[in-house]
Formats: C-alpha cells, structure tokens, sequence
C-alpha cells in the first residue's frame, strides 16, 4: 500500500472524525444543560411552585370562610333578611319596620290590625343563644326600648278602641320608666283618672 | 416555566436528509434522540465502564452518521433505503437501525474484550440476534473509497483515548508536539510525547492494513 496514500486518508479521516467528534460534545454539553435547566425548574415547581399554589388556596379558602358572614353574627343579621326568615330559631328583627307598620296602622283606623301586631312584636324578644355577651347586652337594650314604643302605642290604640281601663292599668306602670313619652304619658293619664 | 415546552421532532427521512446537507438543528435533534434512547438501554450494557459506555455510543453514533454521510443509508421515494452487500434493503425505523449497531458493537466488545473493526461477516453472524443488517459487513459501501475512509474512521475510533487525543491534536488542531505537551501534563517529555505519536501511528496502521485486507481492499 502506498504509504503517502495511507498517510492522506488518516490525516483526512481524523480531521473528518474530530470535526464529529467536536459537534457531539457540544450537542452533549447542550443536552446535559438543558436536562440540568428542567431539573432545576422541577426542583423549583417542587420547592416553592407547590407550597405557592397551596397557599393561594389555603388564603382563598381563609378568605373565604372569615368574609362570608357567620349565622348569628352581626353581619348575619344585616344580610339578606330573607335568608333569616328561612331557619327555625327566633332572631331577633331590628322591629323598626314594625312600628312604621304599626303607625301606618293606627293612623289607617285599623285599631284591630295594629292591636295585633303590637302584640306580636312585643312576643318578639327571644335572642339567639349564641351571639357574644356584648351583642346580647346591645340587643336587651334595643328590645327594651322597642317595648317602651310598643307600649306607647298600645296605650293610644287601646284609648281609641275604648279600652281606656286597660289603658289606665299599662300607664301607671308606664310613667315610671324613663324615656321620650314620659311627659305626654303622664298627661294622660292624669286625664284618663279624672 | 411550569409546562417543559416540548421540542419539534424530525422524521426519519428529515433526520437523514440532515446528516447529507448539513443541517445542524435536526442532526442535534437526532443526537439528542439517540442519546436518549441508549441512556434508557444502558441496563443491557452491563460490564462496561462509563468511559466504554460513552465510546459505544460515539463510535456507534459516528458509524451511522457516516453511513447517512454517504449515502449507505439514504432516501428514495419518501423511503429510506440501506445499501448492503447483497443489494438495497428498507430501513423502517432508524432508530431501531440505531440501536442494532450499538448492540452490535456491543457483542464485538464482549467477544473481543475491546472495540475492533470487524470486517468479516462471520463474526457477526454468530448466531446473536444482531438483525439483517448486520449479516452484512457493518462497514461495507458500494463506494471502496468510502468503505476505506470507514475502515480508517473505525480503526481510529478504536484506539486509545490518549493515541485518539494526541493525533486529534497533531492532526486536525495543528498543534505542535511543544503545545501538545504543555497541554497534556501526562507526557513528561517531548521525546516520550514523540514516541508516543509515532506508536499510535504505527497501532493505526497495523490495524488499517489488516482491516483493509480482511475486507479485500487494497
């Protein structure tokens, strides 16, 4: 064999081979980076990708149960009175729409409708057990002065209807509270007594 | 960041019209590929060290891609076609043709107890289940010039790692034996560095001109 020959054919085969061989290690290098660049973003999703997303559902979840109000609660109770109209314990209304009804009433001459319903919003006092101290302290006031109203009109309604003994018998008790009517209440019945 | 964007594939046909023209993208698309799937048949290249491992692959990968080069393995009607010994054959999936002549050398491996440049078709039709392409001479092409440029690719890739460096560097990076020796801290001497260059030559000839006659060629 032509030794010259032989020596072309290495020299030009290793440059052929080593070209090859350089392309591969760089298309290794850029594969082991790449595998190492998706370990890393798993390693990553893992590390605080998973936690994230967990606590943006523990936050929402969080959010979710302290925004939306509590049955019993304050916020309850000025939400959507329908929804309260719905359960089966007594809670207690606010009674201001009772007494513009009540009044509405009285001044139509339905002596016997506004009878009725001052006696059912004066049975209308139960609390719900599982309010706190203080909003159950707030509520005894409220319903105390909402039967001070309540009285009042009962006092005039019974006037109207005749019922003047009975009347008499809720005044005298009356005029000892303190409150809006006491001077109008003892008027009357100084006049009812003559 | 959270969904791994996956990366375009190539046919087959794509990946061997690259290795013609020269398109880089898709020939490391297929490298990418191949190293993948040897990476998941490692298991049944028990025996070998991680070095002997990675020169499977690489001489494998080298004798396909050379095969694709020139035009052994090339594209007729949107098929892919093998010239061998005994005439075309179709090659239907060229990852599995891949992987054949990686569990061929393999087998030449073992039997040899190192990587040597098998010519004659008996060796490789032992009875191992190496697949119809291999009944042929691996290294066989219509073209006796090409046939010797593979002979001579495979006897080099068959050295050494550091005979492969040294002419690596002498040969293809123009290096002297002074750069050669600064950068490679093992050959103390010049004189040793020399004596070096000249024995891998002469292994590598020695191991040419067998080949060459093993295979008939001049």
């Amino acid at each position: 064999m032509n030794e010259e020959n032989i020596d072309n054919r290495i020299e030009r085969v290793i440059g052929k081979v080593a070209s090859k061989k350089e392309m591969m290690d760089r298309w290794k290098r850029d594969y082991e980076e790449e595998q190492s660049r998706k370990r890393t973003i798993r390693k990553r999703w893992m590390l605080y990708g998973i936690p994230a997303a967990a606590s943006v559902v523990v936050i929402c979840v969080i959010g979710l149960t302290v925004l939306r109000p509590k049955v019993g609660s304050p916020d309850h109770e000025l939400s959507n009175v329908t929804d309260i109209e719905n359960v089966n314990y007594p809670v207690f209304r606010g009674g201001e729409s009772d007494m513009n009804e009540i009044s509405g009433l009285i001044e139509s001459g339905k002596y016997d409708e506004a009878m009725s319903a001052i006696d059912s919003a004066m049975k209308d006092t139960v609390i719900d057990a599982s309010v706190t101290p203080e909003r159950r302290e707030y509520l005894e006031s409220v319903l105390a002065d909402r039967h001070y109203e309540l009285t009042w009109l009962k006092i005039q309604v019974l006037i109207k209807i005749g019922r003047c003994d009975e009347a008499k018998g809720l005044l005298k008790s009356y005029i000892g509270l303190e409150g809006d009517h006491k001077e109008e209440a003892d008027k009357l019945f100084k006049s009812i007594d003559k | 960041m959270i969904f791994f964007r996956r990366s375009k594939g190539y046919s087959d046909i794509q990946v061997v019209r690259a290795y013609q023209t020269g398109d880089k993208k898709v020939q490391q698309y297929w490298y990418d590929a191949c190293l993948r799937q040897f990476g998941k048949g490692t298991f049944r290249y028990g025996s070998l060290t991680d070095y002997d491992r990675e020169d499977l692959f690489q001489n494998s990968f080298i004798l396909l891609w050379e095969k694709m080069e020139s035009r052994q393995i090339h594209v007729v009607d949107d098929t892919i076609w093998v010239a061998t010994r005994q005439g075309e054959r179709e090659v239907t999936e060229l990852m599995a043709y891949f992987m054949r002549i990686v569990k061929n050398k393999y087998l030449e491996l073992l039997r040899s107890g190192k990587f040597i440049v098998e010519i004659n078709p008996e060796i490789t039709s032992s009875g191992d289940d190496i697949g119809d392409e291999f009944a042929d001479d691996p290294f066989w092409d219509e073209d006796p010039e090409v046939e010797k440029d593979r002979i001579v690719s495979q006897c080099l890739l068959s050295l050494p790692k550091s005979c492969l460096e040294i002419l690596t560097m002498f040969y293809y990076q123009k290096k002297s034996l002074e750069e050669i020796l600064a950068e490679r801290p093992e050959n103390t001497s010049y004189a040793g560095l020399k004596s070096r260059k000249s024995k891998c030559m002469a292994n590598l000839k020695k191991r040419i001109n067998e080949s060459f006659a093993k295979a008939g060629l001049k």
